[in-house]
């Protein structure tokens, strides 16, 4: 059963209303979606391209929305219309109720088609009747005859109009019932990409990505945290307090001969250092690098002499102070050999005879001990001056047990395999007691500080 | 007249039918009308309820024409042609009885003579 109850003049205004509304819509549509898309940069926030890429979305949904409801008004329009001709159809007012029932009129038709048969019927029957002329009402049963053909002409004619006007409503009430239903408005929210929920400004706490951090930020800002990339910061020097100061000792070549064991030819005790390269890394230094380079440049300490039992001999060479170390083998007695200058105390070996000896070496540049068997320096006072010094430390020499004391400008450790410091006590006065005064003794560069 | 009045009386027949045929057209009809009421409105109208109402008046109208005037009125003309045929009837057998005493006399006569 379809039953249809509208004005049509307020289903008239509805369309109009409606109307008026989409367009509106549309308009505000395209009004929120311009003004809107001029917000290209807020603040550099990642999540800008993520709102306007939402506008853009919401935008077609709301016009997709606008568009369906479009469509929804103009059936409504059409449905009006329909109803509206059928009112005129009917021959009757168009801008007030239209009540309509498809069943009830199913009914009428019904009954107007059986009063139409029945009409006919009676017409026919009066049409085959035979009426005797001298009746008196034969002409009134011919008139009714013809009543009741036009009585039958006019149910056909509304049982037509009725069949017509069912057609045309239900047709009407079926086109605007089939029209699908507009699906509501919603849009969905919008998915940031950060954790962020909120746009905030970049000096706010927010954290920076690196190349945000470059771009604009200074690094001064507070409550800012940098996400530095990998920085290599290499302090390798942050006891040094100066820069590598290269000590470069270059002693020229210092021979020092023995005059004695040249005389003697034998006995000489002859260190030779080889070239000594001396660096610090120590880290309890306290100054900054210092390389010390000591080139002791062909500095031979020979010995001339015979090979040495410099075993066990200790020999304490002290700028300032002269100490004698006796060996084992010593059976001389010490030997004190002062070195002005450089106080160099040398041991006295078991070939040495000189008791109780001092050598005076006047260091110009040349000192040199005497410790050969064969050197007799028996109270003897060598001055040496100007004499290169040989100081031959043979391998026999082992330095082990020994005390060797430099005094030195410089801490200077002898790794020659010729000298053995292996257990050695190695006293390094870093007092720039070695003072070359002399002409021939030329240490150039002497820049200890140690 | 025999004729006519049997004319008259299938006249009647028929009439009587014919009323039948109208008064079930009647009540279809004011059904049809009862139903136009309620079928379609359109602005306080509804859609062939005058039309039908008006057939339906001019077929009342036609049934009681017929019911209250045409039939009786053929009642009326049967009984009228019945009772004229009667007269003639019984004019005649009074006539064919006059003359059968006027024979008689007369064959009285006959006899008298």
């Amino acid at each position: 059963m379809i039953r249809i109850n509208v004005n049509l003049n307020e289903l008239d205004e509805l369309h109009t209303t409606l109307v008026s509304t989409h367009d509106k819509m549309t308009a505000t549509n395209n009004q929120i979606y311009t003004n809107l898309s001029k917000l290209n940069t807020m603040w550099n926030d990642p999540n800008t391209p993520v709102f306007l890429n939402q506008l853009i979305v919401d935008k077609e949904e709301i016009d997709n929305y606008t568009q369906n409801t479009k469509k929804t008004c103009d059936t409504i329009l059409e449905f009006t219309n329909d109803l509206v001709n059928i009112a005129i159809r009917c021959n009757c007012t168009t801008n007030s109720n239209f009540t309509y029932n498809s069943d009830n009129i199913n009914y009428l038709i019904n009954y107007c088609n059986s009063t139409q048969r029945l009409i006919d019927k009676a017409a026919n029957q009066l049409s085959s009747m035979d009426i005797p002329g001298s009746f008196r009402y034969a002409s009134a049963l011919h008139n009714m005859r013809s009543k009741l053909s036009d009585m039958n002409n006019s149910l056909i004619t509304d049982i037509n109009d009725l069949n017509e006007v069912t057609h045309l409503t239900n047709a009407a009430y079926n086109k605007i019932k089939s029209f699908p239903v507009s699906e509501p408005l919603i849009l969905k929210p919008i998915t940031y990409t950060s954790s962020l929920q909120n746009i905030e400004l970049v000096s706010s706490k927010s954290i920076v990505d690196d190349s945000i951090a470059k771009q604009n930020l200074n690094a001064n800002i507070s409550n800012v945290e940098y996400k530095e990339g990998p920085t290599n910061f290499n302090n390798t020097s942050v006891n040094q307090v100066a820069g590598n100061k290269t000590t470069n000792y270059d002693e020229h070549t210092n021979t020092f001969i023995n005059a004695v064991n040249q005389k003697t030819a034998s006995g000489s005790l002859t260190i030779d250092e080889p070239k000594m390269t001396f660096q610090n890394t120590s880290v309890n230094q306290t100054a900054s690098q210092n390389q010390n380079n000591f080139e002791t440049e062909k500095t031979n300490f020979q010995n001339q002499s015979a090979p040495q039992t410099a075993n066990a001999v200790e020999n304490n060479f002290e700028t300032n102070n002269q100490s004698i170390s006796k060996s084992s083998k010593q059976t001389a007695g010490q030997s004190n050999i002062n070195i002005e200058n450089t106080n160099y105390n040398i041991n006295n070996f078991q070939s040495q005879t000189a008791n109780n000896s001092n050598n005076n070496f006047q260091m110009s540049n040349n000192y040199s001990v005497n410790t050969s068997k064969e050197a007799q320096t028996n109270s003897a006072d060598m001055p040496f001056s100007d004499q290169p010094i040989n100081l031959n430390t043979s391998k026999e020499y082992s330095a082990n047990n020994s005390n060797l004391d430099f005094n030195m400008t410089n801490n200077f450790e002898n790794t020659s395999k010729a000298y053995d410091t292996t257990n050695s006590n190695i006293n390094l006065n870093t007092n720039n007691q070695f003072e070359n005064t002399s002409k021939e003794f030329n240490i150039d560069d002497i820049n200890s500080n140690l | 007249m025999t004729a006519e009045i049997r004319r008259y009386q299938v006249l009647l027949s028929n009439l009587n039918n014919l009323a039948n045929t109208i008064q079930a057209s009647i009540n279809e009809l004011e059904s049809a009308v009862t139903y136009s009421k309620i079928s379609l409105n359109i602005g306080s109208t509804n859609y062939k309820q005058s039309d039908l109402e008006e057939m339906l008046y001019e077929l009342k109208n036609e049934y009681s024409n017929l019911v209250n005037v045409y039939i009786p009125e053929v009642r009326r003309k049967i009984n009228e042609l019945i009772e004229e045929q009667r007269r003639i009837e019984a004019a005649r057998r009074a006539a064919e009885e006059a003359k059968k005493k006027e024979a008689e006399k007369k064959a009285k006569e006959n006899d008298k003579n």
